[in-house]
């Protein structure tokens, strides 16, 4: 356990200033988004504003569609291309456990420190947002935002897919098939379209974990 | 790594998904001409539906009889629809089976309207807003409140305080229970903009299958049964306030009518239906143009066409029109690559999902022959499992699987 414990201590080390970027990023836009929406309702009156949300599909933060995949993009560069250079990731696989076991530890660091940003930025925004609209747009808005968050979850797997890719050819062979799978989650950002599509998107996230461990096996077997 | 082949299939067979729907989105935006139904309008001269499709001939149209006529013909052949055109030239008639012909009137009898199976399958507004029916001023205006239906009351909601307004809430849901209105609401339908002649409100249809019309008048609630549910079980419901004030809105059925709720003589309400086939709402497109005298009703598919010619006021059929869709350069194309096309989105559903846009049997024969030639090719390169794999799923898929297969590692040593 110690082994684990140690190991998520480094991922902390490499990417704590960039948790602390992204949770300010999150938070601002948060914030922004609300004041957008005060604004707006002083601007043009509540009635008008709403009328936007709840018969037009506006989003409430339209940012978000960037924020949240990239960030999962980012985080991914941020832990894994470290490794990457002078293959620094051969000491972790030489660590005494399993490479699986050593895989899944620093993606699930990731995967969680992501979720937990979402969720409490989630959390933050239907609260605020709650005051000034009604319970229906705040249950559009979370689910508007899930495909983004699928989005930014199964990003971060990719983009570790890619990085931990050996070769440069299969690498960009890999990023297109990440484009092609994020892609899906992208189709449509109408509020509440998603809604039949939960399977989809589980399954889009857990091949982003699952993916990163068949580049792992061939930078292992030395694959150039 | 022990679960290293499965890991190699999921992948292959995810980027076999994600070709499977690209490669056809690409090819077809390459290939594909416009094939869509043309348009068809029911003559009042010719007593006829006519065929107007410009792209078929250049400089003439027809009728269903197949009789053709000169495009200099057009306007004075279909006065109905083109009186805009005759008014302005000065050759409108003065009168059409003895019916004056008054631009003023023709424009309040006239009706468009087009339906999609999107409009119902997509994300319904959770909310509506009742407007003033009759308000002091001319024009309609948002009343600065929203309303929801919950399980036992209509709720309205303030959008400056985004609190609730109680005596107004109470005020409907005592008029509705009033009325007969079974709570929790199925469904309901309104028109809500302020871009219309007036304001009908919305058609509520109750827990027992029956279609309440609710309105507010001078700040009060309007809350009748229409009754309709008697004459049909109503499915959807699509308010449209035409100018005319003739009727609500068009009334689809569970059995696949349609019709439109008129008003009757002593203030009810009356489903008068179409006489046209039945409707299938997941996958029929429909338009409407009507004219004071006769409405054109298209009914089409990804299959073919139905068209109907009715008199306005009965809405029986007069004339009756079948076209099979013709088959373009891309049906003939997918025919023969693709054994199957997915897509996150559907023409039809504005959900996102897995469909199936495409299957075709001849295509997946020649995958099968396509599979059993990769797999000789790549017999020596890969793994026996592997290469049984990747033949598999080129004989489900075709071209689009042999694709994700070269974008997959390819190490004979994995």
């Amino acid at each position: 356990m110690n082994l684990f414990k140690a190991l998520s201590y480094k991922e902390w080390m490499k990417t704590r200033k960039f948790i602390l970027v992204t949770f300010v990023l999150l938070a601002a836009v948060a914030v922004y988004s609300y004041i957008d929406i005060t604004y707006a309702i002083r601007m043009e009156e509540a009635v008008n504003v709403w009328y936007g949300f709840i018969f037009q599909g506006v989003s409430v933060s339209s940012l978000m569609m960037y924020l949240i995949p990239l960030s999962g993009i980012s985080m991914a560069i941020i832990q894994f291309v470290p490794e990457m250079t002078n293959k620094r990731l051969k000491l972790t696989l030489h660590l005494p456990a399993g490479e699986t076991r050593l895989v899944s530890a620093m993606l699930l660091y990731g995967y969680g420190v992501l979720f937990a940003l979402y969720f409490a930025c989630v959390i933050f925004m239907s609260v605020i947002i709650g005051m000034i609209l009604p319970s229906e747009v705040v249950g559009m808005m979370v689910l508007q935002f899930l495909p983004w968050i699928t989005a930014g979850l199964a990003g971060y797997g990719f983009t570790a897919w890619i990085c931990v890719e050996p070769s440069w050819k299969q690498r960009i062979f890999n990023m297109l098939i990440s484009v092609g799978l994020l892609s899906v989650l992208f189709v449509s950002i109408y509020p509440e379209t998603y809604s039949d599509f939960g399977w989809g998107m589980l399954l889009v996230l857990v091949s982003s974990f699952v993916f990163p461990f068949y580049s792992c096996v061939r930078f292992k077997q030395g694959i150039q | 790594m022990r679960f290293k082949n499965i890991i190699y299939v999921i992948i292959l067979v995810l980027t076999t998904i994600i070709t499977s729907r690209s490669i056809p989105a690409l090819v077809k935006k390459i290939v594909y001409e416009s094939n869509g139904y043309p348009l068809m309008y029911y003559s009042s001269r010719l007593k006829e539906l006519c065929i107007i499709d410009f792209r078929e001939m250049k400089d003439a149209f027809r009728d269903v009889k197949g009789n053709v006529y000169p495009r200099s013909q057009y306007d004075s052949l279909l006065p109905l629809m083109n009186y805009r055109q005759l008014a302005m030239d000065g050759n409108l008639p003065d009168s059409i089976e003895g019916h004056a012909m008054d631009v003023k009137v023709l424009r309040s009898k006239q009706v468009v309207y087009r339906f999609r199976p999107s409009d119902v399958y997509s994300p319904q507004p959770k909310m509506g807003v009742l407007l003033e029916a009759m308000p002091k001023r001319g024009s309609l205006s948002l009343p600065g409140d929203y309303f929801r239906m919950n399980d036992s009351e209509m709720v309205f909601v303030d959008a400056e305080t985004n609190s609730v307004k109680n005596a107004k809430s109470k005020m409907f849901t005592a008029e509705l229970q009033k009325k007969g209105f079974e709570f929790p609401a199925k469904a309901f339908w309104g028109n809500p903009t302020v871009r219309k002649p007036y304001e009908e409100g919305y058609f509520c249809l109750d827990n027992n299958g029956e279609l309440f019309h609710v309105k507010m008048v001078n700040g009060r609630p309007f809350v009748k049964n229409t009754g309709v549910s008697k004459q049909v079980a109503v499915k959807w419901f699509v308010m449209r306030e035409v100018s005319d004030k003739r009727f609500y809105g068009y009334l689809f059925g569970q059995n696949g009518e349609l019709g439109i709720v008129e008003s009757n003589e002593d203030g009810g309400y009356r489903f008068v239906k179409m006489d046209v086939r039945p409707v299938d709402i997941t996958k029929d497109d429909i338009t409407i143009m009507g004219n004071m005298l006769y409405w054109t009703v298209r009914i089409y598919n990804s299959e073919a066409m139905d068209c109907y010619g009715l008199r306005s006021s009965t809405l029986e059929s007069l004339s009756t029109y079948h076209q099979e869709k013709e088959i373009g350069t891309w049906d003939r194309v997918a025919d023969v690559v693709f054994p199957v096309i997915l897509s996150p989105s559907s023409p039809d559903n504005g959900y996102v999902g897995c469909y199936v846009l495409h299957f075709s049997a001849f295509a997946w024969i020649l995958s099968v022959i396509l599979a059993l030639l990769v797999f000789v090719f790549i017999r020596k390169r890969l793994a026996l499992h592997r290469s049984l794999i990747v033949s598999a799923v080129v004989a489900l898929t075709g071209i689009t699987g042999v694709i994700a297969f070269v974008l997959l590692p390819k190490n004979r040593f994995e």
